[in-house]
This record gives C-alpha cells, sequence and structure tokens, in this order.
C-alpha cells in the first residue's frame, strides 16, 4: 500500500521532469544552434542569409494581407509576391555559389 | 434525312419544265400516313395519281408524317428507280418550301418519314398549312410534279399565340428603346488605416535588415577602389528602378521593354568592369 502511494506520488514527477527535460532540449539544440551559426558561419553568408530572411518576411507580410483583404488588385499582389519569391531564390543561388564549403563545384 | 430549303425552287421548277415536256414517270401505291406514337392510325390516305387526297390532317411532333410510294415508267410499265425523289412542302401563306428526300425502300419504291427534330426544325417554328408533293427525276424518262393535298403542320400552341408569335417576327423599323448606361459599381477597398499598417510592415523589415546589415559591417568602403566603374554600374542600376516607376506611371509596355534593353548592355558592361577590378582588388 506505502508502495504503490509512493509509486504514484513519483509518477506525475517524472512526467513533469520529462516534459522539462524535452523543452530543455529544444531550448538547449536552438542555442547550440545559433551557436554554431554564429561562430562557423562566414560574414559573407550572414549577409546574404539575413537578405533571405528578409525576403520571407516581407513575402509573407503581402501574404497575410492579401488573405484579410483580398486579391484586389491582383497583379500588385502578383508582383509584389512574385519578387519577393524571386529575389529569395536569387539570393539562394548566390549563397550557393559564396560558400566556402562549396569551392570544389564553383571555382 | 436531307432536306432542301428554297434554293430548290430552280430545281423544281427545271423539274417541273421537264415533266411538261417528257412525262415518262408515274406515281403509283401512294400511301400517306399520319400515326400516333403508340402506332395507332390518326390519318391515312391513297391517292390515285394526278388526284390529291382530299382532308387536311394534322401533323405535330408527337403524330409523325409518312409518305411511301413507287414510280413506274409509263413507256416500259414496270418500276423504275429515279434519279431524284423529293418530298416537299410549301407554306401556304409565306411561300416557303422544304424538301426531304425520300429514300429507296426497294426497286422503284421510295419512303419519306417526317422525323420530330425535322419537325421541330422546319415547321414548329412556322405552322401552318402547307401543300405537299412528290417531286421526282429522271434523266431517261423526265420529271413528274405530283401535287399530293394540304397538310396542316401545328406547333401546339393556340392559333392566336401562332398568330402572336408571327407577328413578334415582322421586322419593325424605327427607334428603338433608350439604352441607359450603368456603371460597375466600385470594387469594395480596405479602409486606409489597414493598408497604412502593412504597409509599414513591409518597410519594417527593410529596416531590420540594414540594421543587421550594420552590424555585420557591411559597408560602402569598398566602392573607393573603382569609385567611377561602380558609380556608373550602381547608376544604371537605379536607372532600371526608374524605368519600372516610369512603366508604373505611364510608359507602355514595349516601350518600356526597348528602353531596358538599350540599358542592358551598358549595365552589363560596365557592371563587368567594376566588379572584376573589385574582385581583383581585394587580397586573395
Amino acid at each position: 500500500m506505502a508502495r504503490e502511494s509512493a509509486a504514484a506520488a513519483a509518477a506525475p514527477e517524472t512526467t513533469t521532469a520529462a516534459a522539462f527535460n524535452a523543452s530543455a532540449s529544444v531550448s538547449g539544440i536552438v542555442s547550440s544552434l545559433a551557436r554554431e551559426y554564429t561562430a562557423n558561419t562566414p560574414q559573407r553568408l550572414k549577409v546574404i542569409d539575413t537578405y533571405m530572411v528578409f525576403c520571407v518576411a516581407v513575402g509573407i507580410v503581402q501574404f497575410v494581407y492579401c488573405g484579410l483583404v483580398g486579391t484586389f488588385p491582383y497583379n500588385a499582389f502578383l508582383a509584389g509576391f512574385g519578387s519577393a519569391v524571386a529575389c529569395f531564390v536569387f539570393a539562394a543561388n548566390l549563397r550557393m555559389k559564396t560558400n566556402p564549403k562549396n569551392r570544389a563545384q564553383f571555382p | 434525312m436531307r432536306c432542301f430549303r428554297s434554293s430548290t425552287r430552280m430545281l423544281l421548277a427545271i423539274c417541273t419544265l421537264a415533266s411538261s415536256c417528257l412525262a415518262a414517270l408515274q406515281p403509283t401505291d401512294i400511301h400517306i400516313k399520319v400515326m400516333e406514337r403508340t402506332g395507332d392510325k390518326l390519318f391515312s390516305a391513297s391517292p390515285q395519281y394526278p388526284n390529291t387526297f382530299g382532308k387536311v390532317p394534322e401533323i405535330t411532333s408527337t403524330t409523325p408524317l409518312s409518305v411511301s410510294f413507287s414510280v413506274k415508267s409509263t413507256t416500259a410499265n414496270e418500276a423504275v428507280a429515279v434519279d431524284q425523289a423529293f418530298v416537299n412542302f410549301r407554306h401556304k401563306e409565306t411561300g416557303d418550301e422544304t424538301a426531304f428526300v425520300a429514300k429507296r425502300a426497294g426497286v422503284g419504291a421510295y419512303r419519306m418519314d417526317l422525323a420530330r427534330k425535322h419537325f421541330r426544325t422546319h415547321f414548329a417554328p412556322s405552322p401552318g398549312l402547307y401543300d405537299i408533293s412528290l417531286v421526282l427525276g429522271s434523266f431517261a424518262d423526265g420529271g413528274v410534279h405530283y401535287a399530293l393535298g394540304t397538310v396542316q403542320m401545328s406547333n401546339g400552341k393556340p392559333q392566336q399565340q401562332q398568330q402572336q408569335q408571327r407577328m413578334s417576327d415582322t421586322v419593325v423599323f424605327g427607334a428603338r428603346p433608350e439604352i441607359h448606361h450603368r456603371f460597375a459599381e466600385p470594387q469594395r477597398m480596405p479602409s486606409a488605416a489597414v493598408s497604412l499598417v502593412f504597409a509599414v510592415l513591409c518597410v519594417v523589415p527593410l529596416v531590420v535588415l540594414f540594421g543587421v546589415w550594420a552590424r555585420l559591417g557591411v559597408n560602402v568602403g569598398g566602392l573607393g577602389a573603382e569609385p567611377v566603374a561602380s558609380a556608373a554600374f550602381l547608376g544604371l542600376v537605379g536607372a532600371y528602378m526608374a524605368l519600372a516607376v516610369a512603366y508604373w506611371v505611364g510608359v507602355k509596355l514595349f516601350s518600356a521593354l526597348t528602353y531596358a534593353l538599350v540599358l542592358a548592355l551598358p549595365t552589363y558592361a560596365v557592371g563587368q568592369v567594376a566588379l572584376s577590378r573589385r574582385a581583383a582588388s581585394k587580397p586573395c
């Protein structure tokens, strides 16, 4: 009886600890990723990555506006969204070419 | 079944003329029947050439008409095949004619069945009394135009409505009713505040981008290594942006493309010079 109550009391603590460990692991992964990126990524690639994030953000804002307000004028939405996507694609290509790790493929 | 409109008048006239010259054909075993859809006979007549059948049967889309006959040569006194066998319908009031080809149903025997779709196409729009006649033609034996009698084509509408329909079909010359133009309703647009908020939201990432670039150390100091070519290249890129604005404001598409083509070559050349010299000036 005493063992069962102790086991029952230990069960929620185990679940809480597992959840805490999981969240800690996720935040740990994100922070270690950020540290690795900041330390090991060349400055040139960071500039391009920042530009790519800017393209994504602008595209998302335009898409949300189109979803909320409507497509009129449709050509304006197509032009703006298409430009953001195109800039992102070109920036991705530039990043692949300027990455020092790809120097063998892009001399 | 083929049918011909009033363009066959010439042909019928030729046949009539030929029949008056040669007249060696004689229609025989003529049977005209009007049947119900169930097969019950509503009207049946077998006139002898050159007599007509006396009664005027009523024909609707649900009571098909059937005409069968044989053709005999008076000289040889035997059934002959003719080159042309039509059953012609002529409207008594308007004079419009419609001819249907009688198909061969044996040696010297012919048959024409007025299908429902042909009735709807040719007779339902213009009901009334029609003179029905046989038009036969043979190069060897001449031609015959035999008036069989009169039939009433009815489309099921009362006589008054048919008359009104005929009257409404007549052409009236005069002033048309006045047209009142209605402008299209304007598109529903969002409020200016919403548009402004989203415009600011689109600009904010650009400000953040410049701030992050400044923090990363992005600068324009490298332009000093090749100032002329760099300034020219950036100026030409700016000219492209100005061209996009001009196209938005009023320049036509093909004019804008022409200007873009004109700007393309110097932009490429100057950019090639500026970037290659900049790359050469950078330490390895």
